[in-house]
């Protein structure tokens, strides 16, 4: 069954997990109530994939909560799949839309499965694309969209061809072809008004795969110094993971956090803990955000040198006990966590992958040449033998992180950015 | 051995007839079974695969998903992604069965297969007449979790149907007695076994000539489908530490079909690792031999593995292998008593360690090859494996 079919605008749902696909923010008042008269700006529609508590959406919460309240009330959200940020997106817009359930495939995606499937990809195509066009159709027409990230471009494929877009890739290779199929990305660009990148690999890989560089403008990710309780990357999930125990300052750790899986690297860290040990080193290492589940999972049965944590409602409780944190990632095209760890003033160690060699450039932090766990292990003890080096390391990172990562700094450059691609 | 000549009659549930470990064993044995004239034996495949026409020439074999019985299937899958998953009764999903001819006994081939063999087994107890249902579990954990149904008192149910558990390793048999709870006396140990190979020496060559693209750097050789679960990650990281030895070794990472995500990623990983020149990936093939014979060390990253048939066939071509310390490489290289050669499971920098060893050994090298050789050709050839499988499920 699907969920309840399009509510009025001016309805107020303020349940996060409610069965209506609308849910309008209580900062929304109707039309009756002079808010069209208050509303400044073009509206806007956001599309992201997604409200989980990872690093996309937890960067639009950022830059909407930056944005003053005049041009939330113009900002509309269509998120494809819901999750735990949904209620503090809300509070930050008009309204928020949520496609499809995340606990089961609603009729309409069901269908278009079973349409492509079978063969008949248009088709399939066309049902979804119905059923999302009558979930959005009482949302006031938008002067622009924005895509944020490439997980939601099928968003892109409901709206008006004269509606501006502007995309904010913030995909490196694998995500981006998953989001996008490779033979529909030339095309994607070329509809995206504006490509807003995230990094400068990431913008390469745009210019790659079709993006004009006149249509680019650099706009990464961005943490909050005047309200770090809302820079967490990470918030409570029900992982089922509970083995995190105290941390104390006696420990040296060496920790991580994210997502657990390929892309950002932990079924690396049994190679560090293992090779920690093989050295004699007493610290210890860790993961905030889950253990790895599915095809993921190790050492059932065996011992497991590595401490997984749950996700966290403040990571940083744990992750300030790092004496050096760790970025083992395969693919992550600026990582938020980084910007955190300027933010707290960790020292970290990275591998190369996406902005991070520019961020932690000029002592900042430690990142190897290449994808070399036995060279990105030799630097985690470089630093574990050096707290003065850590502490300089994290200093570096923390004040250039203020200058240039700030959401201060970054929100009034996006937001021009959406007024240019709005043609305002 | 001696069979009876009047053998009971025997139904083979397989999942698949993919090139892959438990589809491929099966293969041998009824291979094997039609060498010893075993008469009444037929297989129930649950959907295809590369080895279905080599299925059809050792038993009558039936793809279940063919024809309007998928239907049934289909709603059941449909009504599950629907959130309101219908559990339909017994009888209208045993109708997919309906061509499907009684027999003694009835074989899972695997776990994800139980389902279905035991609704086969169900219709004939119904007839009054309860065959005998075994399973041949060729999975560890991760995978039994995935495969298994997620209600517990149906997962036991399911459990407590099966008269017998053919174990693929030792690790495996713990798994069913200590993690899902099964009575250890219903338990058999019958490890995985293969057909002897025998790669000509001219197809060697050219294995040897494909993996080396010319040079003479050493071949560091690990086989398998391009799942998280086989390490294929863990393999280009190993590749990239060896980098720093004198010998620069080449990897050659064999299985996945090319296109696919796991094909993109690996591929991606080789990239961003630098690898270009030393890591190759091979798409599946069905004469691995003369890849394994044409190798100078075989290597296996799974972090979970019951019995990879790839170190079976390693240790057949008289290749050295490494593994981490999961299922049936334990018990391989515990006969052998190279220790040194199980690593702590994702300790790649471990294993790199232990390559170089023997990189830099190949006296000894070659010692751990024969030595494996000779285990597996006096242990693990389908001759000597077989009849105990067949004790297992017939007698």
């Amino acid at each position: 069954m699907e969920g309840a079919g399009p509510v009025n605008s001016s309805s107020v749902d303020q349940t996060p997990m409610s069965n209506s696909p609308i849910h309008t923010s209580p900062i929304h008042t109707s039309p009756a109530d002079g808010a069209e008269e208050q509303r400044q700006g073009p509206v806007t529609w956001i599309a992201v994939h997604d409200l989980s508590l990872t690093g996309v959406p937890v960067l639009l919460s950022r830059l909407l909560r930056a944005t003053p309240s005049s041009q939330q009330q113009s900002v509309h959200v269509v998120a494809i799949f819901g999750g735990p940020l949904l209620s503090t997106v809300q509070a930050l817009c008009a309204s928020v839309t949520v496609l499809e359930p995340t606990d089961r495939r609603s009729l309409s995606s069901a269908a278009s499965l079973g349409f492509i499937t079978v063969g008949m990809s248009r088709a399939g195509s066309l049902i979804r694309q119905a059923a999302w066009r009558a979930k959005l159709m009482r949302r006031p027409q938008p002067d622009v969209l924005l895509v944020h990230g490439a997980g939601a471009w099928p968003v892109a494929e409901v709206v008006s061809r004269n509606v501006p877009i502007a995309l904010h890739l913030q995909e490196l290779e694998i995500a981006l072809d998953r989001s996008i199929p490779l033979q529909l990305q030339a095309a994607a660009f070329e509809r995206a008004k504006t490509v807003m990148t995230v990094s400068e690999p990431v913008a390469q890989l745009a210019a790659r795969r079709g993006a004009q560089l006149g249509k680019m403008v650099m706009m990464p990710g961005c943490v909050d110094f005047a309200d770090t309780a809302h820079s967490a990357a990470l918030e409570p999930i029900a992982s089922g993971v509970s083995e995190g125990q105290p941390l104390t300052d006696g420990e040296q750790w060496v920790l991580g956090a994210g997502t657990p899986g390929w892309r950002k690297g932990t079924d690396r860290l049994a190679a560090i803990a293992h090779e920690l040990i093989r050295s004699g080193s007493s610290a210890k290492v860790g993961w905030v955000g889950g253990r790895p589940q599915g095809q993921n999972v190790t050492a059932i049965g065996r011992a497991d040198p590595v401490t997984w944590f749950a996700a966290q409602p403040n990571p940083w409780e744990i992750l300030s006990h790092a004496r050096v944190f760790i970025l083992p990632s395969r693919e992550d095209p600026m990582p938020l966590v980084a910007l955190e760890a300027g933010l707290h003033r960790s020292a970290v160690v990275a591998m190369p992958t996406g902005g991070l060699p520019s961020l932690l450039a000029s002592g900042r932090g430690l990142f190897c040449p290449s994808q070399n766990m036995s060279d990105f292990v030799d630097l985690v003890q470089q630093v574990l033998a050096s707290s003065s080096q850590a502490e300089e390391m994290g200093e570096r990172l923390h004040e250039y992180v203020r200058s240039h990562h700030d959401v201060a700094v970054i929100a009034p450059l996006w937001l021009q950015a959406l007024s240019q691609t709005a043609g305002r | 051995m001696n069979l009876p000549s009047l053998s009971p009659t025997l139904t083979f549930v397989g999942h698949d007839a993919s090139r892959t470990g438990a589809p491929v064993m099966l293969l041998s044995f009824l291979r094997w079974l039609q060498q010893q004239d075993v008469q009444g034996t037929q297989l129930l495949l649950l959907s295809g695969g590369p080895l279905y026409q080599d299925y059809c020439k050792v038993a009558p074999t039936q793809l279940l998903s063919a024809g309007w019985a998928n239907s049934i299937g289909y709603l059941s899958s449909l009504t599950a992604a629907l959130g309101h998953p219908v559990t339909l009764p017994a009888r209208l999903q045993a109708l997919r069965l309906k061509g499907v001819p009684d027999s003694q006994i009835v074989v899972a081939n695997t776990l994800a297969a139980l389902s279905t063999a035991q609704l086969l087994a169900a219709r004939k107890a119904r007839a009054g007449i309860p065959p005998r249902l075994v399973c041949h579990v060729h999975e560890l954990d991760g995978v039994a979790e995935r495969v298994l149904p997620a209600s517990p008192v149906v997962r036991q149910e399911l459990l407590e149907a099966v008269d017998r558990f053919a174990a693929a390793s030792q690790a495996v048999a713990t798994m069913l007695t200590e993690r899902l709870g099964i009575d250890p006396l219903r338990v058999f140990v019958v490890e995985e076994f293969i057909e002897p190979p025998s790669p000509s020496a001219q197809s060697v060559a050219e294995a040897r000539e494909q993996m080396s693209d010319g040079s003479l750097r050493p071949i560091i050789l690990s086989v398998g489908a391009l799942s998280h679960r086989k390490g294929p990650e863990r393999f280009v990281d190993l590749l990239a530490t060896l980098q720093s030895q004198p010998s620069r070794p080449r990897g050659v990472w064999l299985g996945g079909q090319p296109g696919s995500s796991g094909w993109l990623e690996m591929s991606q990983n080789i990239v961003q690792a630098g690898l270009e020149d030393s890591l190759l990936l091979l798409p599946n093939t069905e004469d691995s031999a003369r890849y394994f014979a044409a190798a100078d060390l075989v290597v296996s990253t799974a972090i979970e593995d019951p019995f990879p048939l790839s170190v079976l066939e390693a240790a057949a071509a008289r290749k050295a292998v490494l593994g981490f310390e999961s299922g049936g490489v334990i018990d391989m290289l515990s006969a052998v008593g190279h220790l040194e050669l199980l690593l702590p499971i994702g300790d790649t920098l471990g294993m790199s360690a232990a390559i170089a060893v023997l990189l830099n050994n190949p006296i000894e090298r070659e010692a751990v090859g024969n030595q494996l050789g000779d285990w597996v050709t006096a242990t693990h050839l389908v001759e000597q494996m077989a009849p105990a499988l067949w004790k297992v499920l017939a007698q």
